[in-house]
């Protein structure tokens, strides 16, 4: 036989309008799950971002003047760009004060003719003798081998593995290497080592189909490194100084402009998310208000049997935390299951490489989801379990009749 | 079943000798309905000791179920005072006044309000969720027995009669062995023969088990069966008669 305590009271009224308690329960499941999907979402962008800002290398890039957006566009989606500018500038901001390091790269136009891939990536020339940002990669990803000038790294998002072969505008490479998934642009680029390249757009006269007019003097962007403890801003803006026709942004402001482009997405879906909570707290504000005025009577009888105000007041809060904690549970596991099956997909609708982040946190947030459910049940139920502990039992037990 | 085999070690230590068991004031209770100011229990003055089978009648909105209320601490009076068990109950705070009604009074409503939820047997036994220990099943189980319901332990209130659940109230008020019992109008919407079957058993408990019992009731044929009557008009309280003799007998 079941103890009859203030636990199992409450339990049992849940039973007496179902309907009415999956109602609310459903209610908050929709709350929690879709605030966890949307959580977990926000920090697989931001895992990715980091991510990607750290893979990107370099602490500032400078483009030619007015490409500052298209060459962002090329970062972060690898959107093939194209657009030039002498090879000086790399001397001259290697000369520029807090400058630590500098590497140019040259973008080639969309492949049309690679016997290679499907769709379009992006083609970037590198320095391997000066590049910083994907050469620390390779060193401990190609053992030691030393890279060829016809050895190409292939982005994640390239349909290439290590040692295939690959023609580019007539001249064949070979994968050396494939990077790991960044979410950005770089994974849908093949990075060429610089010699490699030019030989490449040398030969494309004679052996591809379109040829390609790069001259040997141009380069597309210069990746800058400053020194530690100088401030990127003010070397950016040393740079723009200093030089007429070129622009600079950081390792940040792609992050800006890759956050911008989900900041529509999300800011809806937190939109959505706040108004399930607040009508999530309202409906069941309401609800426990309904209840206990249908149950103003039965409560005022308790409290003739003796129950002290705070265990009335307790009775119904704790009602209010069982809906809202189960409810909770409910949609935090639900939506736990769908974003594991479907998390491939997400993945690549949003294109970010990394959804899911470790167990732990993930137990954190659901924990902090469910302390959420249960706050709002709390927080709805607060009046009227207020209001009724305070009715006198008379004033109950008449207005409830 | 006999109620003399309940256990009344507890309900015996809290015997008050020749003291009152009840005692109102000048007791007054005012509310407010609309602009008017309305006088439900007027300069009520009344002493009753402990054995007592008080009955009150009155017509309706007399003030008898506030008058009840004011003596069990249900609802404060405007006026004057109210001592039960030797305490001043504007004395008490919230949590003291509760353990008293939870410790040493029953209550019998005239609607059952028995929870839906729980079965039969777990109603009795709800009152011990207050008490200082529960209720014991056995003697919840007996109650149930005494008032003829033995066989209805596992049903929920929705699958008795009217009758039947007020008995299942009656057993609920005893469930913690109360010294003084507060009925406001138990057999209101009952037919005759279960109104006097549960007469009989109030009658029982207070003969005995001598519990202290006060019964509101509109039907002045029922009100005879008191050792004191008392007649309420207008908020005010007279006693119509004490009962010396031997007590009428309970023939339905």
């Amino acid at each position: 036989m079941k103890e009859v305590n203030l636990f199992n009271l409450a339990l049992q009224n849940l039973r007496r309008k179902p309907y009415r308690s999956v109602a609310i329960g459903l209610c908050v499941a929709v709350m929690t799950g879709s605030l966890f999907v949307a959580t977990i979402i926000m920090r697989g962008v931001q895992t990715s971002l980091s991510v990607g800002q750290a893979r990107l290398g370099a602490d500032l890039v400078v483009v030619p003047l007015g490409y500052e957006s298209l060459a962002q566009e090329a970062f972060i989606t690898g959107q093939p760009s194209a657009f030039y500018m002498s090879d000086q500038i790399e001397a001259q901001i290697a000369a520029l004060p807090s400058v630590e390091k500098t590497s140019a790269q040259v973008f080639v136009q969309t492949l049309t003719n690679a016997k290679c891939c499907i769709g379009e990536f992006f083609l970037v020339g590198f320095d391997p003798e000066s590049d910083f940002t994907i050469s620390p990669w390779l060193s401990t990803h190609l053992k030691n081998k030393v890279l060829g000038s016809f050895d190409v790294i292939a982005g994640d998002r390239i349909l290439l593995r290590a040692g295939d072969g690959a023609t580019f505008y007539g001249t064949s490479f070979r994968v050396a290497s494939v990077l790991e998934k960044t979410g950005m642009g770089i994974d849908r680029t093949i990075y060429v080592p610089m010699e490699g390249l030019r030989q490449m757009i040398a030969d494309s006269n004679t052996l591809a189909e379109e040829p390609l007019t790069i001259a040997p003097e141009q380069i597309s962007s210069v990746m800058v490194s400053v020194e530690p403890g100088a401030d990127m801003i003010d070397v950016a803006e040393s740079i723009e100084g200093s030089l007429a026709d070129v622009n600079v942004f950081t390792a940040s402001q792609l992050n800006q402009a890759v956050a911008r482009q989900l900041q529509g997405v999300m800011g809806i879906t937190f939109g959505v998310t706040a108004t399930l909570w607040l009508m999530s707290l309202l409906l069941v504000g309401l609800i426990f208000s309904l209840i206990v005025n249908e149950r103003q009577r039965e409560l005022g009888l308790l409290r003739a049997m003796g129950a002290p105000r705070k265990a009335v007041f307790r009775l119904v809060m704790m009602e209010a935390g069982f809906l809202t904690g189960i409810g909770g549970v409910s949609g935090l596991v639900l939506s736990g299951v769908l974003l594991m099956g479907f998390s491939r997909l997400i993945q690549l609708r949003l294109r970010i490489p990394y959804l899911l982040p470790g167990l732990l946190e993930i137990i954190g947030v659901e924990v902090g989801l469910l302390v959420l459910a249960l706050l709002t049940g709390a927080l709805a139920s607060l009046q009227p379990a207020l209001s009724i502990s305070r009715l006198e039992p008379y004033a109950a037990i008449r207005q409830g009749e | 079943m006999n109620m003399t085999q309940v256990d009344n070690t507890v309900r015996d230590g809290h015997r008050l000798g020749g003291s009152a068991l009840v005692e109102l004031w000048g007791v007054s209770k005012h509310y407010q309905q609309g602009l008017d100011s309305v006088k439900a229990v007027d300069d009520v003055s009344l002493k009753v000791q402990a054995g007592d089978f008080v009955s009150i009648t009155g017509r309706s909105g007399s003030g008898k179920t506030t008058l009840l209320s004011l003596i069990g601490g249900l609802t404060a009076p405007t006026s004057g005072g109210v001592r039960l068990f030797d305490q001043t109950l504007k004395n008490l705070g919230d949590s003291e006044l509760s353990a008293l009604r939870a410790e040493r009074m029953g209550f019998v409503f005239q609607f059952a309000s028995l929870i839906p939820t729980l079965s039969t047997l777990d109603n009795v036994r709800l009152p011990g969720i207050f008490a200082p220990k529960p209720v014991d099943t056995a003697y919840a189980r007996k109650l149930l027995d005494w008032v003829g319901l033995s066989d209805k332990l596992n049903s929920y209130p929705a699958e008795l009669s009217g009758g039947q659940q007020a008995r299942v109230s009656l057993a609920r008020a005893l469930a913690n062995q109360p010294d003084l019992l507060l009925a406001d109008e138990p057999t209101g919407n009952l037919d005759v023969e279960t109104e006097w079957e549960i007469l009989s058993l109030l009658r029982d408990l207070n003969q005995e088990q001598n519990i202290t019992i006060m019964l509101v009731t509109h039907n002045p044929e029922l009100a005879k069966y008191g050792d004191r009557h008392f007649v309420m008009h207008g908020g005010g309280l007279t006693e119509s008669y004490q009962w010396l003799g031997e007590k009428v007998p309970i023939d339905g």
